[in-house]
C-alpha cells in the first residue's frame, strides 16, 4: 500500500516537538499567547500532557535527545503547581482558565487532569478544597433534565457534562475514599451495591468511584441527559437537538463510559446490526481520502480530529475500521519539520492544541516511542493507572 | 493555528514584531479586566458600614463610573477575542441589575431602562460574532439575554396580571422586534456559512422558546398558552421543516439542513391517526398519513443523490428513514404496515440499483443496497410463508455479499467495517 510508503518517509519529529512546546510557553509576547489568555490552563495541559507522552517512553526514535530533554522540563513542577493554584476561584470554588478569571468546569477538569499527570492529587488537594469542588460542581447540575453547566451562569452543553464526570471520577479515584467518607459510609455502600458485583479490580475501583460519584451528583440523569442529545444519524450534539459532531461524540461517549452506561448506545437486541453500529459506522466515515479525518460530513480534515474520532473508535471498540496507516501518515504530513509542532492540515501554522491532539492521535494507534494515552480521561496510561484507573477500552 | 498558511521564521519574526503593540494592548485590557474585579469587590466590602445621603451619592456616583469603565474595557477586549469568558460575566452580573422586577412606581421607566441594556448586549454580542461566527460564548450571550427577557416577561405577567394586564407591558412588542431581527441576523449568517452549526442551534432556540410566544402573531398567547401548545408545535415544525426543506434544495450537501429536518420530523403514530378511518381492511394499497410522509420524504432524499451520488448528507439521511420504516413498523405488528415496509425496501432498492448502475466507482449506492439486501432478507426469514421465499433470501443474501466484497475495493479506508460485517454474514 502506497499509505505505509508515504508514512515510512516521515518520522515522528519528538525532539522538535518539544521544543516548540516550551518556545510557546516561553514566549509570551505572541498574539497567539495573548489571544488565549482565557485557556491559559487548558493550554497547560495540552502542552505538559503532549510533552510527557513524547519523553515518558524511554525507547524513543531520537533516544539520546530526548532523553536529555527530558531531565529538562517544559515548566518546572513548582512553577505548574503554583499557576494552578492562583488559577483557583474562590468564588465559585472552581479553577479559571487564568489567575483572576471566572472559575468553570471546563479548566477544573484541566487543573485536575495536571494533577493526575504529575501525580499530585492528594498533594495539591486538601480534602476541604476537594470536596468544595465536588459540591460546587453537584450544584451545577440540573435537578430537572440531568444536564450540567459550565458555569454559574448556565450555559448548557454535553462538554460540561463530560468535564463534570471525568473531573469527578478523576477525584474519586485519586483522593481516596477516605476523603469522601464522613458524610456517611452507608450512602457509597448503597449506591455502589449494584455496580459492585463484578469481581475484578478494574470494576471494583470503578464502582467505588462510581458510588462516591452517585452520593455527588445525578448520575443517571446525566447519562439520560446526555441520550437526549442523540441524533438521527447516531451522533451526539451539544444541548438536545444539536448537529452531530465528532467532539461532541468524544465527550458523550466518554461520560457514558465513565459513568459504566456504554449500553445505552445499543438496543438490546443483538439482531439490530445496523442500528447498534450507527455510531461507530458514521465515526469510521469521517476518515477522507487523504487520510486525515473531519468532524462532520463533508468538511476538510483536521488533525485534531484525531483525537475526538479515533478515541471515541478505541471506546467503542472499533478503531479498526478506519486505516490507521493513512491517519499516521496524515499526521506526519501536518508536522512542521523544521521548527516543531503539528498543524490542522499540512502546511499550516502549528500551534500547541494541535500539536497535543496530533501527538495523542498517533499515541492512540501506538506509534512507536510514545506512551499510550487512555481514550476516555485524555491522560497517559501510566498516569491514570497510578490512582487505580484500569481500563479496558483498548 | 486553524486554517492560516505556514510561514518561513522570517516571516514569523515579521508578524510577531507587527503584531506586538496588539499583544500590549490585549496584556492591558487583561490587567485591567482582572484588577476591575479586585476593586469591585473591595467596594462591596467596605459598604457594609453604610453611611449618610452623601456617601451613597458617591457611591452610586463611582459605581457609575465602575460599570460604564467595565463596560468599555471588556467590550473592547470581546471585540478583539469573543471567548474571553470572564468580560462577558461581568456583563451578565450588570445585567442582572436591570432585569429584576421591582414593581415600583417607575415601572415604565425601568422597562425602558432594561430594553437599552438589552440592545447594548445584543449589540456587543453582535460585534463578537462579526469577529468569530463560531464563537461559543458571544453566541451564548445571545441566548443568555433572551431567556433573561423571556423570564422578566413570564415573571411579570403572572405577578400583576390580576391588577393590570401584561398588555400594558412594552417588553412584549420590544421582544417581537428583538425575535425579528435575530431571525434576520440569523439568515445572514447562515447565508454565509450554512454548516454553521451555533447559529442553527441559536435559531432552534429562538424559534423553540420564543417564536412560539412571541412571532407567531398575537403578543397575548401568553394567557391561553395552554389550549394552544399544541397547534403551534405543530406549526413551527412544518415551518421548520420547510426551511429545512428550502436550504437542502439551495444545497444538497448542506448536512446540517438534513439533521434540522430529521429533528423536525413529524413522528406520526398511524394508529392513533387513524384508527377510526383506516383498518385492515383499507390494506397497503390507500397509503396512510405516515406512509405518505415518509414515501415524499424518499422522493427528496433521491433527488439529492441522483444530483450528487459521492455526498455522504443524503446518503445518511436515507440510511436513517430506513430506520423509521423499522420503528414504524415494529410499532405494532400489523401485516400492512409489515408489507408496506417489504415493498418500500424493494422500491428502494430498484431506484439505488439504478445510481449504481449510472455510478459504477462510487461506493454510496453499492454500500445502500448491500444494506438493502441483507434487511430483505432478514425481513424475509420472519415472514410466515419463508419456506416458500428461501431460494429469495438465498439470492438476496448472496447479492449482500458480493456487495460488501467489492465494497472492500471500492473504499478501501473502511476495510475493517466491511470485513466485519461479512464475517458477522457467515
Amino acid at each position: 500500500m502506497t499509505s505505509s510508503s508515504v508514512s515510512s518517509l516521515r518520522l515522528l519529529h519528538s525532539h522538535k516537538h518539544v521544543e516548540f512546546i516550551k518556545n510557546s510557553s516561553l514566549d509570551t509576547e505572541t498574539i497567539e499567547y495573548a489571544l488565549t489568555e482565557h485557556l491559559r490552563l487548558s493550554g497547560m495541559y495540552w502542552g505538559l500532557t503532549a510533552h510527557k507522552l513524547l519523553v515518558m517512553n524511554k525507547n524513543n526514535q531520537e533516544d539520546k535527545e530526548v532523553k536529555e530533554e527530558e531531565e529538562e522540563e517544559i515548566m518546572s513542577k513548582e512553577d505548574v503547581m503554583k499557576f494552578i493554584n492562583e488559577c483557583y476561584d474562590e468564588k465559585s470554588s472552581l479553577f479559571a482558565g487564568a489567575p483572576g478569571h471566572d472559575g468553570h468546569l471546563l479548566y477544573t477538569l484541566s487543573a485536575i487532569q495536571i494533577f493526575v499527570l504529575y501525580e499530585c492529587v492528594q498533594e495539591q488537594l486538601s480534602e476541604e478544597r476537594a470536596k468544595k469542588i465536588c459540591t460546587a460542581i453537584s450544584k451545577l447540575q440540573s435537578k430537572e433534565d440531568g444536564s450540567f453547566a459550565g458555569d454559574e451562569w448556565g450555559e448548557v452543553d454535553t462538554r460540561f457534562s463530560y468535564c463534570a464526570f471525568s473531573a469527578l471520577s478523576l477525584l474519586a479515584h485519586g483522593m481516596g475514599e477516605e476523603c469522601f467518607l464522613d458524610d456517611g459510609l452507608e450512602a457509597l455502600k448503597i449506591g455502589g451495591s449494584d455496580d459492585e458485583k463484578k469481581e475484578d479490580n478494574q470494576d471494583k475501583n470503578r464502582s467505588k468511584a462510581l458510588g462516591i460519584m452517585r452520593k455527588i451528583v445525578d448520575v443517571d440523569k446525566g447519562c439520560e441527559f446526555i441520550m437526549k442529545c442523540r441524533n438521527f444519524d447516531g451522533g451526539f450534539g451539544s444541548t438536545p437537538g444539536g448537529e452531530s459532531h465528532a467532539g461532541q461524540i468524544f465527550v458523550c461517549v466518554g461520560a457514558l463510559q465513565i459513568c459504566n452506561q456504554l449500553d445505552l448506545l445499543y438496543t438490546a437486541d443483538d439482531d439490530e446490526e445496523e442500528e447498534n453500529d450507527k455510531l461507530a459506522w458514521w465515526l469510521a466515515e469521517r476518515q477522507v481520502k487523504v487520510g486525515g479525518l473531519n468532524g462532520r460530513p463533508e468538511k476538510l480534515p483536521d488533525v485534531c480530529y484525531s483525537w475526538w474520532v479515533l478515541s471515541s473508535l478505541a471506546a467503542l471498540k472499533k478503531k479498526h475500521w478506519i486505516d490507521l496507516d493513512k491517519l499516521k501518515a496524515f499526521i506526519l504530513r501536518c508536522q512542521d519539520d523544521i521548527s516543531g509542532g503539528i498543524s490542522d492540515r499540512p502546511d499550516d501554522e502549528p500551534d500547541v492544541y494541535h500539536t497535543f491532539f496530533g501527538i495523542a492521535g498517533l499515541s492512540l494507534m501506538k506509534h512507536e516511542g510514545l506512551e499510550e494515552i487512555d481514550p476516555i480521561y485524555a491522560l497517559p496510561v501510566r498516569s491514570v493507572r497510578k490512582i487505580g484507573i484500569e481500563s479496558d477500552w483498548y | 493555528m486553524h486554517g492560516r498558511k505556514r510561514e518561513s521564521t522570517a516571516s514569523r519574526l515579521e508578524r510577531r514584531a507587527k503584531s506586538l503593540p496588539k499583544v500590549k494592548l490585549l496584556q492591558k485590557l487583561h490587567k485591567e479586566i482582572v484588577h476591575l474585579q479586585n476593586a469591585d469587590d473591595n467596594e462591596k466590602g467596605k459598604d457594609g458600614g453604610g453611611g449618610d445621603d452623601d456617601d451613597d451619592d458617591h457611591d452610586t456616583k463611582t459605581q457609575k463610573k465602575m460599570e460604564s469603565l467595565m463596560l468599555t474595557l471588556t467590550q473592547k477586549l470581546v471585540e478583539i477575542q469573543p471567548e474571553m469568558i470572564t468580560c462577558w460575566n461581568k456583563r451578565k452580573a450588570r445585567f442582572c441589575l436591570y432585569v429584576v422586577v421591582r414593581q415600583q412606581k417607575n415601572e415604565e421607566e425601568e422597562e425602558e431602562r432594561l430594553k437599552n441594556v438589552a440592545k447594548e448586549e445584543l449589540h456587543v454580542s453582535e460585534q463578537g460574532l462579526r469577529r468569530n461566527p463560531k464563537s461559543y460564548c458571544a453566541w451564548e450571550h445571545r441566548r443568555w439575554v433572551i431567556a433573561r427577557l423571556y423570564d422578566r416577561i413570564l415573571s411579570s405577567s403572572s405577578s400583576s396580571s390580576s391588577e393590570r394586564g401584561n398588555e400594558d407591558s412594552s417588553l412584549l412588542p420590544f421582544m417581537k422586534d428583538v425575535v425579528l431581527r435575530e431571525r434576520e441576523m440569523l439568515e445572514t449568517l447562515l447565508n454565509a456559512d450554512d454548516r454553521n452549526f451555533h447559529a442553527w442551534n441559536y435559531r432552534r432556540f429562538v424559534v423553540d422558546k420564543i417564536t412560539r410566544y412571541y412571532f407567531n402573531g398575537e403578543h397575548d398567547r401568553m394567557n391561553e398558552e395552554e389550549v394552544a401548545d399544541d397547534v403551534i408545535e405543530n406549526r413551527t415544525r412544518e415551518e421548520e421543516a420547510k426551511y429545512a426543506r428550502e436550504k437542502i434544495s439551495k444545497n444538497f450537501s448542506n448536512y446540517s439542513a438534513w439533521h434540522h429536518r430529521s429533528v423536525h420530523f413529524e413522528q406520526l403514530d398511524d394508529d392513533k391517526n387513524q384508527a377510526s378511518v383506516t383498518t385492515e381492511t383499507s390494506s397497503s394499497s390507500s397509503p396512510t398519513r405516515f406512509q405518505a410522509v415518509l414515501d415524499a420524504e424518499f422522493e427528496l432524499v433521491s433527488q439529492a443523490f441522483f444530483t450528487e451520488p459521492e455526498d455522504q448528507s443524503a446518503w445518511m439521511y436515507h440510511r436513517w428513514l430506513l430506520s423509521q420504516l423499522d420503528a414504524y413498523s415494529s410499532s405494532s405488528s400489523s401485516s400492512s404496515k409489515n408489507a408496506y415496509k417489504i415493498q418500500t425496501f424493494q422500491r428502494e432498492l430498484d431506484r439505488i440499483t439504478e445510481v449504481s448502475e449510472m455510478e459504477p466507482t462510487c461506493k454510496w449506492p453499492a454500500l445502500v443496497c448491500a444494506r438493502l439486501h441483507k434487511l430483505l432478507a432478514k425481513e424475509m426469514k420472519l415472514d410466515d410463508d419463508f419456506e416458500r421465499r428461501a431460494d429469495v433470501i438465498l439470492k438476496h443474501s448472496i447479492k449482500a455479499k458480493e456487495l460488501y466484497e467489492k465494497l472492500l475495493l471500492l473504499d478501501p479506508l473502511r476495510k475493517g467495517y466491511y470485513r466485519d460485517v461479512l464475517d458477522r454474514m457467515l
